[in-house]
């Protein structure tokens, strides 16, 4: 990125406690990098510095010789190979067939003793930089990059070490004769500074810009990040954050400090996030503000801990008892993740309704460069629907008192009834998980409870609306007037607008709509733009086709436009599986990939 | 400028502005050890100089869990077992609060004994009592965690097979800093926990018997009591934690063997609460969090201000 190129990553790691095949795709460009691409040009094999001894029929297989025979199936033609001969014997190499197979897919071997220029210099873990500094000699890129981040992360004689493996591995690479063409692609210039960040990066900051001051959480692969990155930067924002002995506390936490006027979140993943039911079911009847975060992996149960996938769609959209009165939104890229968390505490604390922001596993560590001016933003720490003491002295009490917190027809005409903070005077009230009547008091009369359930439901007409005025969160891509769609939620949004970039390059006629807005659900944006098409695929991660469920559900009339695109093995869709999903739904053909399924169109 | 004028309000309480005028009377059964708990709570009140608006009540789910349909102040009745970490983080917003847990022995021991751990050993600076009736009440006489062994109920026909849960013992090793034992029949007493509870800056925990004369009939409401600090029988150290341990231990066995004690079994007012452990670790304000959303002067940080720089 310091090159100026767009950069994606995305990380693959095993659910393991120490070691295993552990890798990071990167793509960089001179143009916008969208999505992870197919398969790659280069490959650095590192080599598995905690791999177990080989043994015959190991449960995980030959663990040292991963790095380099795993991703061979994916290398491109043309493409270059580096791995550390310090680390694999001439037998490994052999064994894998590599000669023959380099021969007939024109790749560039390129063995380099990483290790040997590691251990003389320093220490073996400074592999990497050997690794590294290879890479930029073939790649034909300026090492001063690399230099320069090291000297900003190192001191002292792990820096000199680094250096001295830096300099000497670049320059045995450099003068070793390079057969390959492939070279690093020319930077284009960008006219902002740009920032490499994750989606839990633009989460974390989101919250923080619109004011969000607590967060309550329990570690869980992904969402730990998040809850890491706010720990760590709460303290320097005057903010609390507390980690707690289960998810039920993390919620219940959030819930109490936000009752007490603070600006709240909590959040975890699939099992954790079941956790969250019954306080999640608190905040929507007692209606507290709160923002929860989830971060889906591969389940069910334990699941692929750390692959991802979007099935827990359903579970985030109706999970706890009773009709369900929450805002659910599910960003798609670095932007998304910081507007529309920011977008979720705002609805929540205007609306006094607990928001959701559903990511996965993908967009969770995946780094992406944006322009550094798209976060010069105001902050907004509007603690929203909330009275004043001089306000409450003026609004409605029962005559012993007490505080109409849950008035059935409030003054304004909205659905929103407004709340006091403990501590204040007068605005004493009781907030309670029973329906209530104005004061918050239990109270089970059929008039009182249709007032209060109507009130409490009818503010998502009033949050669908807030959106459509204000701001949208669907994305829209491709010609205006395709005749084909592709209907895409979350992470793989920009996935899918590089495949239909790329087939209309091919001669389709294919546009796509990136939905963000689960709950309140978007209805007449997508009514309109399905209208538009003669048939649409939905693109999602999971294997029940939820999204397309929920438009089913949503809309009801389009089921016969509707086919379905669905992954869930664990790894995140290339761009050429989506081209191929289309043509499939297109032709009325069998899919041929056997990683993917193709769900036909079967009505509503 | 306080946003929150009813915190530290220098003024006289009556126990009675603690009675809300919109639901005065309970509807607990007659005889019920809860009304006990109710009075004593609003005879605390103008003793530590309260006011119902400074005074954020959260309870759990039960008989118990109506305390705040009786109990005139902000109140939040939340769901079962889980009165603490909805507490205890209000406590971290606005320090300045008066912040009281409550619920019953299922709710406190059984559903939410993790959170009652965990909320001890950290020693916020809260109280939290627990109405202990052996029983669970508004479900119609199930066994509960503090049942004694071999109680038979409909859940457990042929008596529990369970040894009860010891509240005192497991309190003390969780990190509570003041742990009592009081009854309903004795209402000065508990009057006087309370208020010593309430006053006390770290974890409080009240173990506050409550007789069911509907669905537990053999306990006999809890006379005749021995108070421990009055007994000529009893001489330990409140503030020693090993005495305090055997106390305990004897208290909880002779429970079930017919006898009551009550009083005050541990107190440590040494350790630090947990928000002044936070505060001197940095990682919480000096000035209470919920007071600066009112504070139309705070410069509220940015990100792009403080945290871009290391992603260049």
């Amino acid at each position: 990125m310091r090159t100026g190129l767009d950069v994606f990553t995305h990380r693959h790691y095993p659910s393991r406690i120490r070691g295993g095949h552990t890798f990071v795709e990167v793509r960089a460009g001179d143009e916008d990098v969208r999505s992870r691409g197919d398969g790659y040009n280069f490959l650095l094999a590192l080599g598995d510095s905690f791999a177990r001894n080989p043994q015959e029929e190991a449960y995980y297989g030959d663990e040292e010789v991963k790095p380099l025979s795993e991703n061979l199936h994916d290398l491109r033609e043309g493409g270059v190979i580096v791995y550390d001969e310090g680390l694999l014997d001439d037998e490994a190499i052999a064994e894998l067939d590599l000669e023959a197979r380099a021969e007939e897919n024109d790749w560039h071997v390129y063995p380099m003793n990483l290790r040997e220029m590691a251990r003389e210099h320093g220490r073996e873990v400074m592999r990497n930089t050997a690794g590294v500094a290879v890479t930029a000699a073939l790649l034909d890129t300026d090492p001063t990059f690399f230099e320069e981040l090291m000297r900003e992360n190192m001191s002292g004689d792990i820096l000199e070490d680094n250096l001295a493996v830096l300099e000497d591995a670049y320059e045995q690479a450099q003068s070793i004769e390079h057969t390959h063409d492939l070279t690093m692609p020319e930077a284009a210039d960008h006219d902002d500074e740009q920032v490499l960040l994750s989606g839990s990066n633009a989460i974390a900051y989101g919250a923080l810009d619109e004011g969000c001051r607590f967060i309550a959480g329990y570690p869980m692969t992904p969402w730990t990040d998040v809850f890491t990155i706010m720990s760590q930067n709460l303290p320097k924002f005057g903010g609390i954050s507390e980690q707690v002995e289960d998810e039920i506390a993390a919620a219940a936490l959030a819930l109490g400090a936000s009752h007490a006027g603070v600006k709240s979140m909590s959040g975890s993943s699939g099992g954790g996030f079941a956790l969250m039911s019954e306080p999640l079911g608190l905040a929507e009847m007692t209606e507290t503000p709160v923002v929860l975060v989830e971060a889906m992996r591969a389940g069910p149960s334990t699941g692929m801990p750390t692959k991802p996938e979007q099935a827990d769609l359903e579970h985030v959209l109706y999970t706890s008892q009773g009709d369900s009165a929450r805002v659910v939104f599910a960003p798609a890229n670095i932007r998304e993740c910081y507007d529309q968390t920011r977008a979720a505490f705002r609805i929540a604390y205007e609306y006094q309704i607990p928001s959701i922001v559903v990511y996965d596993q993908k967009l969770q560590g995946e780094l992406r460069n944006v322009d550094e001016s798209f976060f010069d933003r105001e902050p907004n720490a509007d603690p929203g629907s909330v009275l004043t003491e001089e306000e409450i002295a003026e609004a409605a009490h029962h005559s012993s008192g007490k505080f109409q917190r849950f008035q059935h027809e409030p003054e304004d005409g909205s659905n929103v009834s407004p709340r006091s903070v403990p501590g204040q005077k007068d605005g004493r009230y009781l907030a309670t998980g029973n329906e209530h009547s104005p004061e918050g008091h239990i109270s089970e009369d059929p008039n009182n409870r249709i007032a209060q359930m109507n009130r409490r439901l009818d503010k998502l007409d009033d949050i669908r609306a807030d959106l459509d005025e204000n701001t949208s969160h669907q994305t829209y891509h491709g010609p205006e007037d395709a005749d084909y769609g592709i209907l895409v939620w979350g992470s793989h949004q920009d996935t899918v607008f590089e495949a239909v970039d790329r087939l209309n390059d091919d001669g389709h006629s294919v546009k796509a709509l990136g939905v963000s807005d689960m709950m309140p659900y978007p209805v007449e944006e997508v009514s309109e733009w399905l209208e538009s098409v003669d048939e649409a695929l939905v693109v999602e991660m999971n294997a029940s086709a939820q999204f397309r469920g929920l438009t089913q559900k949503e809309i009801g009339r389009f089921g016969p436009k509707l086919s379905s695109l669905l992954k869930y093995n664990g790894n995140p869709f290339e761009p050429a599986e989506i081209v191929e999903g289309f043509e499939t739904s297109i032709n009325g053909e069998d899919l041929a990939a056997s990683n993917m399924k193709y769900l036909p169109a079967a009505g509503d | 400028m306080s946003a929150f004028s009813a915190i530290g309000e220098d003024r006289e309480t009556d126990r009675d502005e603690f009675t809300p005028g919109i639901e005065p009377q309970a509807t607990w059964c007659p005889g019920c050890g809860d009304f006990g708990v109710l009075k004593a709570l609003k005879q605390a009140m103008p003793e530590v100089g309260k006011n119902p608006d400074e005074v954020a009540l959260f309870t759990g789910i039960g008989c118990s869990g109506k305390l705040n349909s009786y109990f005139n102040s902000y109140g939040f009745h939340t769901i079962h077992g889980r009165s603490l970490p909805v507490a205890r983080a209000a406590k971290l917003a606005n320090p300045e609060l008066e912040v009281i847990a409550a619920g019953g022995d299922g709710d406190g021991y059984g559903i939410g004994g993790n959170h009652f751990m965990h909320t001890a050993r950290e020693n916020h600076d809260m109280t939290y009592i627990v109405f202990n009736n052996e029983i669970f009440g508004l479900t119609k006489g199930q066994t509960s965690p503090t049942s004694p062994k071999g109680h038979k109920s409909k859940t457990q026909p042929s008596g529990s097979a369970k040894s009860p849960i010891r509240p005192l013992s497991l309190s003390l090793t969780s990190g509570a800093t003041y742990v009592a034992r009081t009854a309903a029949v004795n209402p000065n007493q508990a009057k006087e926990i309370i208020a010593e509870a309430i006053e006390h800056d770290g974890f409080a925990h009240i173990d506050f018997l409550t007789q069911c004369p509907t669905w537990n009939k053999d306990a006999k409401h809890y006379v005749p009591y021995t108070d421990i600090q009055q007994s000529d029988d009893y001489d330990f150290d409140v503030s020693n934690r090993e005495e305090a341990q055997k106390m305990m231990f004897e208290t909880e066995n002779k429970l079930y063997e017919g006898e009551v004690l009550t009083g005050r079994y541990y107190v440590d007012d040494e350790s630090p609460s947990y928000g002044q452990e936070k505060r001197a670790t940095g990682e919480m304000p000096e000035e209470p969090l919920a007071e600066r959303y009112f504070d139309e002067d705070y410069q509220w940080e940015r990100s792009a201000d403080e945290l871009l720089e290391h992603h260049k």
